[in-house]
């Protein structure tokens, strides 16, 4: 029974990231221009052959084709494609588009997926959109059929108004999805599929505000948002709730800070997150709940010129009756990462790190320490 | 209604007139080239760029290290500047993607050199 409660607990967090952001990591990014509408495309890599400057384009968003018109250029060492079309991308709740997929199709045929990072208004009324899979049916060698069906929402509600203001700051967003992965009957003496889940989310607009300092405000893009998640099985009884409380932003008074450095290099201040909620759970007839909430810290400084740290500490707390007798009520982690601040050119990355404390369900006590070294270019070809 | 013509002169051939060096110096503040104006406008954009994701800029040698953000500060910054290169009159491609793909590519860049990218892709506006 643990280790069903803790699957749901880890597709729980599975589910809950999936919805709140996506990974675009090596993927070609597409944007919107807060003030144009034009959109661009980011390569990580090198430009697709099937593109070339000039070439007419259709990019798919949601759905919906839109004629362009490729420009191939470079912005900060990147390579990207400018696409032109006949009138700003109108990315409104009423623009239409039946999910957050966009694609674009080359002059030949090819298509490329694209992840996009400006956040696309979509509904859930028509058509396939948390992902690519649709609502479909699969055989089974036993004879079971299996329903997938995937659905969400994503919407921006505008709160606040002012033309100086960027869109996180402007309007709340709201989500919801819903995720059915469930068989026609329940198979016996078998492991079976039953994974249905509503998830929701409302956050708040950024806000900047407290008094200034150095040009910059006290608080810097606070936002306080509110999620919950519905998981139920359906050949069972078996359900999880979860509803959670989340204040996340930065302290720009902490700004990074370089010791015995002869330079100064700057990123993100120390940023927080902070969330509380309460959570339900039926496996098996057996009935638990309680309130949960977590904390966490993450700053970054550099030394020596040559050196970043990166700290993390977080607190959790879990007051869930018919906890395991091996899980506390309380669990603190830290945990200091402390990386080589090399030379792109170089051949070698050496990043070493520190934790200590418990850490989440997993280990109810941890002190680890780790070196490693990567590789930073192969055959004499940069990495960066 | 149409305007009366004036009468057309004779232009006398004059060399061509050399202003004094306080005149030049106004006028070249009056009417700056277009580059400066980019650089100036690209300088306060990132500036205010940074400040909105709560970075403080001291000075040009400053070196922004982007594999400590976050997709979503790339985007705050990238639309921040979008804003208020456009106030200046002028416009730059979408910028998220690219700052996000700095972001994974681990890349470090001085203020300066930031700016001069900056400047090198913004266009008047049309």
């Amino acid at each position: 029974m643990k280790h069903i409660r803790f699957a749901l607990l880890l597709l729980t967090f599975a589910m809950t990231s999936s919805v709140l952001g996506q990974d675009c990591t090596a993927k070609p990014r597409f944007s919107i221009n807060a003030k144009t509408g034009e959109a661009t495309v980011a390569l990580p890599g090198v430009v697709p052959t099937s593109i070339h400057d000039g070439d007419a384009v259709t990019l798919v968003i949601g759905g919906q084709s839109i004629a362009a018109t490729a420009k191939v250029t470079n912005a900060f060492g990147v390579n990207t494609i400018e696409l032109t079309t006949a009138s700003p991308i109108d990315d409104s709740p009423s623009a239409g588009f039946t999910s957050g997929d966009v694609s674009l199709k080359a002059k030949d045929g090819t298509v490329t997926e694209l992840c996009p990072l400006t956040p696309i208004n979509y509904s859930m009324h028509v058509g396939p959109t948390v992902s690519a899979a649709s609502s479909s049916t699969t055989g089974d060698p036993t004879g079971v059929m299996r329903f997938q069906f995937q659905k969400g929402l994503v919407r921006a509600i505008p709160v606040r108004s002012g033309a100086n203001l960027i869109p996180a700051m402007r309007n709340a967003a709201e989500e919801l999805s819903v995720s059915i992965d469930t068989t026609d009957r329940q198979t016996k003496g078998t492991q079976f599929v039953d994974d249905n889940r509503v998830t929701g989310a409302l956050r708040s607009p950024e806000i900047t505000f407290g008094p200034t300092l150095r040009d910059v405000q006290a608080f810097n893009r606070v936002r306080l948002g509110i999620e919950g998640q519905f998981a139920r099985a359906i050949h069972t009884e078996n359900q999880n709730r979860d509803i959670t409380l989340v204040l996340d932003g930065w302290l720009p008074f902490f700004q990074t800070l370089n010791l015995l450095s002869s330079g100064r290099t700057v990123s993100l201040p120390l940023n927080f997150r902070v969330s509380a909620g309460h959570r339900t759970q039926d496996v098996d007839g057996v009935k638990s709940g309680g309130r949960v909430a977590d904390a966490a810290l993450t700053y970054h400084f550099y030394v020596l010129d040559q050196y970043a740290v990166d700290l993390v500490a977080k607190t959790l707390f879990n007051d869930v009756s018919d906890r395991p007798a091996t899980t506390p009520r309380t669990q603190h982690s830290y945990k200091a990462q402390v990386s080589y601040h090399h030379d792109p050119l170089a051949k070698f990355s050496i990043v070493t790190s520190f934790e200590n404390g418990h850490s989440g369900p997993v280990f109810t006590k941890l002190r680890q320490f780790f070196v490693g070294v990567g590789v930073q270019q192969l055959f004499g070809i940069p990495s960066k | 209604m149409a305007s009366k013509k004036s009468p057309t002169k004779k232009t006398p051939q004059v060399p061509p007139h050399v202003h004094s060096a306080p005149t030049a110096a106004m006028l070249s503040f009056a009417n700056p080239p277009l580059s400066d104006n980019a650089a100036a406008a690209a300088n306060v954009c990132a500036k205010q760029g940074f400040a909105t994701v709560g970075v403080v800029i001291a000075n040009p040698t400053d070196v922004i290290d982007f594999s400590r953000f976050d997709p979503q500060s790339c985007t705050d910054l990238a639309n921040s500047i979008e804003i208020c290169v456009d106030g200046k009159g002028f416009e730059v491609p979408s910028l998220a993607g690219t700052f996000d793909v700095l972001r994974e590519h681990g890349t470090q860049i001085t203020f300066a050199n930031f700016v001069k990218g900056l400047t090198s892709i913004m266009k008047p506006k049309a």
